[in-house]
């Protein structure tokens, strides 16, 4: 049961109001009437929104109509506004109806009051429906601006039976056409980057193909028409048909170019990264091998020489037995034991040109670049992170004639014997420094630590393979890095003191003639 | 019997006595000494004899005794024994005045025919003054190539150094010393760097 309808009628007379009343209850609706006869009245009346339907007379003494109307109209506008008066001329009633009167009934006619209301709800019933319709248009279009703002879309329009092209203000930004100026497809042609214009003609023309799906996606290098600024437009649209013709093209647009460079530059970055890995891996298994190799020479080479110490000192005392001997029997048996021992001899000296051999390859290397690439490699570990590095290698040093893993490795051994050596103590700095000493045609480059150098009883045996102050240690990095060194035509020494030690060696330069 | 004193100067005592016995038998006077500062305390100003050095020894080496030797004006004639012979190093106790160069193990007549040599010359001499200008007359001999590398071994450079700033290979180079050698009539590298040092070849700027 709906509620009933509330009237609001405006009538002085008590007689009309009754008729009034009395026609409305004719109407079939459920109607309750308010009757008001004075402007204060009305004014509390229309604070009351609840009125469905204004009934009002044209001649109430003391109420204007013509001031009455425009507070009814502003205050009430979706409201029904029905004149129900005497007489008046038609010129009135046009300009009363463009005032906001929906509809007028003559008191001598009263029966037309049904009719009038019917008309009344029906049409402030579509009114509503429109209005709700109008707002909700109006903040979807809202939204919509908002969205599109937001996301940096533009939307095109191409009405492709006429030609016309609508661009918003976000694709005519991107192209550099004025907000007033009309589109033409010679100005989307004329944006274009010119290696992409066939692609993407191609590619209109395949959307406005009715056998096709209609889609239009690609992505296009366009140059701005004003500020000649080149950006990477993503673009995707959709052809509507009618039958076989292609009928409109609908579409946005979308600058990729900052993603298109932040995607380049992290692919940049991971090739980059994973480049350098593979270096640093390539370097330690280069190191690791060459360690090997060189650990395995100068044992070999240390070997040969221990083992050629008793055998000069046996072929001295075989020779003193010989000069003594005087029974030939003897005699011939001490000549079997000199070849013999100049059998192995020979065999110790096969294996001490094996570890020779074995050694430099020298190329044309710079220092500086090795020097960086050993620091990375010595220092790798985390125990070593506090360390302070100061390179000091000029960069305009002539190149060095070295075999680059074995130097490298000298470098690398020499590197963390100083970072162990520091281990304990607070200030920890490592500093390489080079420099070209031009007379004797050489670079000098020297490791030094802040550690505690040497201890007395230690320094004496630096260099004898074997001797070692590292439980794990062979003993054979010091004498070794010194006879890689030497094997390069270099020396190698020590100098250190209770602010730390350093390690100098020389190393040739390649080119002589510069 | 020699009779000539034979300083011997190594820190193996098995060498040593070798050396002693050896030496001995050959009719020689050996004296022992177990490093450097042992010998420099020992030996008279004018010392008779020979002087056998061990290269390789702790605290001061061969080197470093020979120095000493230089600083202090003692002249003995010096033989330079090495466990491990590479030419800079034999360029270096060449340079540094020895009269000899022996490689362990050496056969004990090359060490008795060194000391005979070194005892008849004074020190530090290669030959007689007719000898080296003979020498000196020689090197003309040599091709340009040749001459480089005579040069580049007296500067002390290893062999590898000198064939890859030639831009040849090290077995060439060491063709080319054979051949040096031949044109030069002299053999062996502690000889030919001897000769070499005595005609004033030096270390051209190549090699600098």
């Amino acid at each position: 049961m709906p509620d009933d309808l509330k009237c609001l009628v405006i009538e002085d007379g008590d007689a009309d109001f009754r008729l009034i009343e009395h026609h409305l209850g004719r109407t079939g609706y459920p109607i309750r009437c308010s009757r008001i006869q004075t402007t204060a009245e009305l004014a509390g009346a229309l604070d009351d929104p609840a009125w469905d339907l204004i009934l009002s007379d044209y001649n109430v003494p003391g109420m204007r109509f013509e001031t009455c109307l425009p507070m009814i109209v502003a205050r009430q506008p979706d409201t029904p506004l029905v004149l129900v008066s005497g007489a008046i001329g038609e010129e009135k009633a046009v300009a009363l109806l463009k005032q906001g009167v929906w509809d007028f009934v003559l008191k001598d006619s009263l029966e037309r009051l049904k009719a009038a209301v019917d008309y009344s709800l029906r049409e402030a019933k579509t009114r509503r429906r429109l209005k709700l319709t109008e707002t909700a248009l109006h903040e979807t279009l809202l939204r919509f601006e908002a969205a599109k703002k937001a996301s940096g879309l533009g939307i095109y329009d191409h009405d492709i039976r006429t030609g016309r092209l609508d661009w918003d203000d976000r694709v005519r930004e991107l192209w550099g056409v004025p907000p007033d100026e009309p589109v033409t497809y010679e100005m989307f042609l004329a944006g274009l980057h010119p290696e992409d214009r066939g692609r993407i003609v191609a590619a209109l023309a395949e959307s406005w193909d009715p056998r096709g799906s209609g889609e239009f996606a690609v992505e296009q290098r366009v140059v701005g028409l004003k500020d000649g600024k080149e950006r990477r437009i993503a673009a995707r649209g959709q052809t509507s048909f009618d039958g076989e013709k292609p009928i409109r093209s609908i579409g946005t647009v979308f600058d990729v170019t900052e993603q298109r460079r932040t995607e380049n530059e992290l692919a940049e970055a991971l090739m980059e990264k994973s480049r350098l890995q593979e270096a640093a891996l390539t370097a330690t298994i280069d190191l690791y091998h060459a360690a090997r190799l060189t650990l395995l020479g100068e044992m070999a080479s240390t070997i040969a020489h221990e083992v050629n110490q008793p055998i000069s000192a046996a072929v001295n005392f075989l020779h003193a037995a010989k000069s003594v001997a005087t029974d030939p029997i003897v005699r011939g048996f001490l000549d079997d034991v000199d070849a013999q021992l100049f059998n192995v001899a020979a065999i110790v000296q096969k294996v001490r040109d094996f570890a020779a051999n074995r050694t430099v390859h020298p190329a044309p290397q710079r220092l500086n670049s090795i020097v960086a690439e050993a620091a990375t490699l010595g220092l790798l570990s985390k125990t070593e992170r506090d360390i302070t590095l100061c390179l000091a290698v000029p960069e305009d040093l002539p190149e060095v004639l070295v075999d680059i893993v074995q130097i490298r490795q000298v470098l690398v051994n020499l590197i963390r014997n100083a970072a162990q050596a520091m281990a304990g103590v607070e200030r920890k700095e490592l500093t390489i420094s080079a420099a070209f000493a031009a007379e004797r045609a050489l670079v000098e480059l020297s490791v030094a630590d802040t550690g505690p150098g040497f201890p007395d009883e230690i320094r004496q045996h630096l260099f004898t393979p074997f001797v070692t102050t590292k439980p794990d240690g062979t003993g054979l990095g010091l004498s070794t890095s010194r006879a890689i060194i030497q094997a390069h035509g270099g020396q190698l020494w020590i100098e250190d003191d209770e602010t730390g030690a350093t390690i100098r060696m020389t190393l040739p330069i390649a080119a002589a003639d510069a | 019997m020699h009779d000539i004193t034979i300083h011997v100067i190594d820190d193996d005592a098995t060498f040593r006595a070798s050396l002693r016995a050896m030496l001995e038998t050959n009719g020689f006077v050996v004296i022992e000494y177990g490093d450097g500062d042992a010998f420099l305390e020992a030996i008279t100003p004018s010392p008779q004899g020979c002087a056998l050095i061990d290269v390789r020894m702790p605290g001061m080496d061969g080197f470093a005794l020979q120095r000493h030797l230089h600083d202090q004006g003692i002249e003995i004639p010096v033989i330079v024994i090495t466990g491990a012979a590479d030419i800079p190093t034999a360029v270096r106790a060449m340079k540094a005045g020895a009269v000899d160069f022996l490689e362990k193990p050496f056969h004990p007549s090359a060490l008795i025919d060194a000391i005979k040599s070194a005892h008849s010359r004074s020190t530090n001499q290669a030959g007689s003054e007719p000898e080296i200008a003979a020498f000196r007359a020689r090197l003309a001999q040599l091709t340009e190539r040749e001459r480089e590398i005579l040069e580049g071994i007296v500067a002390g450079l290893p062999f590898k150094i000198i064939a890859h700033r030639l831009g040849i290979s090290p077995r060439t180079v060491e063709v080319h010393r054979a051949h040096i050698g031949e044109k030069l009539g002299v053999s062996g590298l502690s000889n030919l760097v001897r000769f070499a040092l005595a005609a004033s070849v030096v270390s051209g700027p190549k090699w600098r």
